[in-house]
């Protein structure tokens, strides 16, 4: 008798437990619908709490840019929050000057959304979309770098300035086992708005390069976002100086292709650095382009050719190559893209040559 | 058993804070106290946390107690009975911390659960069958049994902080020191025993 | 045993599929706690401490920057490529420290070895003692590392680490 009175009285005990427990976890990690407002009331929208500010937007059709898809390590996800926030978590500080965490500057991919939220949003990312598109043509350009050539199809087309980027969405694959995006440049050009043309550049153990360079096929549905970024085209002044290595040939590319498409008048040098041939692409494409416009000057440069290659062109770092054909700072721009290296030498270089550091551009991330 | 002890309910919460402190006399509780006492802001809050299980927990099992282990003599199960409940209660509160405090539900980590092992939640409970408290004496003796651990902590939080600007020997740092400390206080505190009684 | 959030949201960073690829454990069965003190019991009987192998293969990496990818001397044999890549990558420790995307290898001319490590491996061996598990890509064996370096021990350390 007593064998079924224990048993009795402890299921019923555990059983009323679970169920508080239960009733707990509804009420207190259901954070139930909240509103969004944007702009002051210019927008308003209500979503289901729990996610990160910068998915839940995302949700909604409003894409913050991300390079490093919500990891909090480019910071390029900073939307300003008024009220709702919660406080500062220790993952954002290394993000946030003092005086952006007085303006309510937040990283919105870490911020939880488990209130109603007030934030503010600069307007150009309203016009930020996302596409579905098809992978018309997978190239292989060097032995670690494949060209992306993407049809539109949802919307079908796009608005861009030259040099900006999107963000690719990958599906998860082999032992990745949920969706991860990252960024990469266009390197086509606006007027081709049909197409979004990538350069994707395997990174050793990279989720993402991995997966455009191991898993996508042509005819494979891709998922993008866009355009973003401030890399575009300024031109007050006479001559451009474009520098780059490896994929960060993209952007350039586009840049360069829209400036000849639209007749504007500059003196344009090219600088393509790699350290061997086989790092080297699109070179014909470049040298009839620089056959066929006298404006425009295209300098690869290699910094240790093998003997196989039977180089001609310039020889060394590309520090040293700019060095040589860069006589002075008078009213230039530099547009440069490439490897964090690569970038850092060169800015020493064009301020050595007098080119201001407000008359230099490059992606910082 | 005898009945409820005739001492105010008042007089037993003043007591389990000062003179039967469960941490500084009865040495229960120890481990997370030792652990966690590094920084005053976290212990402060583990501290908080224990209360709030602790006066929880408390009016569960008082019910419990009356409701069902004495009419149904379920005296051999009830530690049982009362650590599934402790489980439960902290499985809550660990719930609401996400939601409300989630900087102190990182920081607390592991500790948390942890708490569900705490001999002084448990402790108080026994404590309420074995002196056959009445229902408000078993709640002012549960609210200033918390308040006793999280004084203990907070104050030996604040003096580790402080602790970690001296030269101390390589092998005290960390527990040792913390337990000499600890004793210390232990120590000062015997100088409350007499004033108030709890049982 | 139950795991706090912290240390399981490390061991699932670790794997594959989080921060990298294939993961920083490789085919290793053992236990991130267990790879970690091999490694210590390791790095000890070489003579030296996670500080001197971090200091050594840090600098390295300096001396090889200004290559910008091409390789640069350094002593007799041995050669440094460095190589880098757009972005940041993430500790998978939590520890809010985000490195470079930096491949160094270390190749010697005359046998054609050569041992590689990332921005983040130095970072990883200096704080967190850990050396990658084996089998991971980028394991970098102190062994390895130091019959290539012969890296000297560090003067007598006033206070130890454990």
């Amino acid at each position: 008798m007593e064998i079924v009175t224990t048993i009795l009285s402890i299921s019923l005990i555990s059983v009323a437990l679970a169920i508080l427990i239960i009733l707990a976890e509804r009420l207190l990690n259901n954070y139930g619908d909240c509103q969004i407002d944007i702009n002051g009331g210019a927008r308003q929208m209500t979503a289901k709490g729990g996610s990160s500010l910068l998915s839940t937007l995302a949700g909604q059709g409003i894409f913050v840019p991300s390079a490093c898809g919500g990891k909090a390590t480019c910071g390029l996800c900073k939307v300003q929050v008024l009220d709702g926030a919660g406080p500062l978590l220790p993952t954002e500080e290394p993000y946030l000057s003092a005086d952006e965490r007085q303006k309510g500057f937040r990283l919105s991919c870490q911020v939880k959304v488990k209130q109603n939220i007030k934030i503010l949003i600069p307007e150009e990312l309203f016009n930020i979309r996302e596409f579905k598109t098809r992978i018309a043509k997978i190239e292989t350009l060097t032995h670690d770098i494949k060209g992306l050539r993407l049809d539109l199809q949802e919307p079908d087309r796009i608005r861009f300035k030259a040099g900006q980027y999107v963000q690719l969405y990958t599906k998860p694959y082999g032992k990745v086992r949920e969706s991860v995006f990252r960024a990469y440049s266009m390197a086509s050009v606006p007027s081709d708005d049909r197409s979004v043309e990538l350069i994707v550049r395997q990174v050793p153990e990279g989720i993402c390069t991995t997966y455009v360079h191991q898993e996508l096929k042509e005819g494979d549905e891709l998922r993008i976002s866009g355009p973003y970024g401030d890399f575009y085209l300024r031109g007050d002044c006479d001559e451009l100086v474009f520098i780059a290595g490896g994929s960060g040939l993209a952007p350039i590319r586009s840049l360069i292709l829209d400036i000849l498409e639209k007749q504007l008048v500059y003196k344009m040098t090219f600088f393509f650095g790699a350290v061997t041939l086989r790092d080297l692409y699109y070179l014909d494409f470049f040298r009839d382009l620089e056959k066929q416009h006298e404006n425009f000057r295209f300098v690869p440069a290699l910094s240790k050719p093998l003997p196989d290659d039977n180089w001609q062109g310039e020889t060394g770092l590309i520090t040293e190559v700019v060095d040589r054909f860069i006589p002075d700072g008078k009213s230039k721009e530099a547009y440069l893209c490439g490897s964090p290296g690569m970038i850092n030498a060169c800015l020493n270089v064009l301020q050595t040559k007098g080119i201001g550091p407000d008359k230099i551009f490059y992606d910082k991330f | 058993m005898s009945g409820a002890p005739p001492i105010s309910p008042i007089i037993i919460f003043f007591a389990s804070i000062l003179t039967s402190n469960m941490i500084l006399s009865n040495f229960l509780g120890m481990c997370s106290f030792i652990s966690v006492s590094n920084e005053y802001k976290t212990a402060s809050g583990l501290g908080k946390a224990v209360s709030l299980v602790m006066i929880l927990t408390m009016a569960i099992n008082y019910a419990i107690y009356h409701f069902l282990v004495l009419p149904l003599g379920l005296e051999y199960i009830q530690y049982i009975i009362y650590i599934i409940v402790i489980a439960a209660s902290v499985q809550v509160i660990e719930m609401a911390m996400d939601r409300f405090l989630p900087d102190l539900y990182l920081k607390l980590g592991i500790f948390l659960p942890l708490i569900t092992v705490n001999c002084a939640i448990l402790g108080i409970t026994l404590f309420m069958v074995i002196r056959q408290y009445t229902f408000l004496q078993a709640m002012l003796f549960a609210a200033g049994s918390g308040l006793g651990w999280w004084l203990a902590i907070s104050a030996l939080a604040a003096i580790r902080e402080k602790m970690a600007r001296s030269k101390l020997p390589r092998g005290l740092a960390g527990p040792g020191i913390a337990f000499i400390i600890t004793g210390l206080m232990a120590l000062a505190f015997i100088g409350f025993s007499g004033v108030f009684a709890v049982q | 045993m139950k795991q706090s959030p912290e240390q399981r949201e490390i061991e699932e960073n670790l794997g594959p599929g989080a921060f990298s690829a294939d993961g920083f454990l490789g085919s290793d069965p053992r236990s991130l706690a267990d790879i970690i003190r091999d490694d210590q019991a390791l790095v000890k009987s070489l003579g030296l401490t996670h500080q001197a192998i971090a200091r050594q293969l840090g600098a390295l990496t300096r001396l090889g920057l200004p290559g910008l990818g091409t390789p640069v001397p350094y002593g007799d044999h041995l050669e440094v490529i460095v190589m880098d890549y757009r972005g940041f990558i993430p500790c998978p420790f939590r520890d809010h420290v985000r490195e470079e995307k930096r491949l160094t290898v270390c190749r010697d001319r005359l046998t054609g070895d050569a041992i590689r490590w990332t921005d983040l491996n130095v970072h990883m061996i200096a704080a967190h003692g850990f050396y990658e598990g084996r089998g991971s890509p980028f394991r970098v064996d102190p062994a390895e590392v130091q019959a290539m370096l012969s890296i000297q021990p560090d003067p007598e350390p006033e206070n130890s680490e454990s």
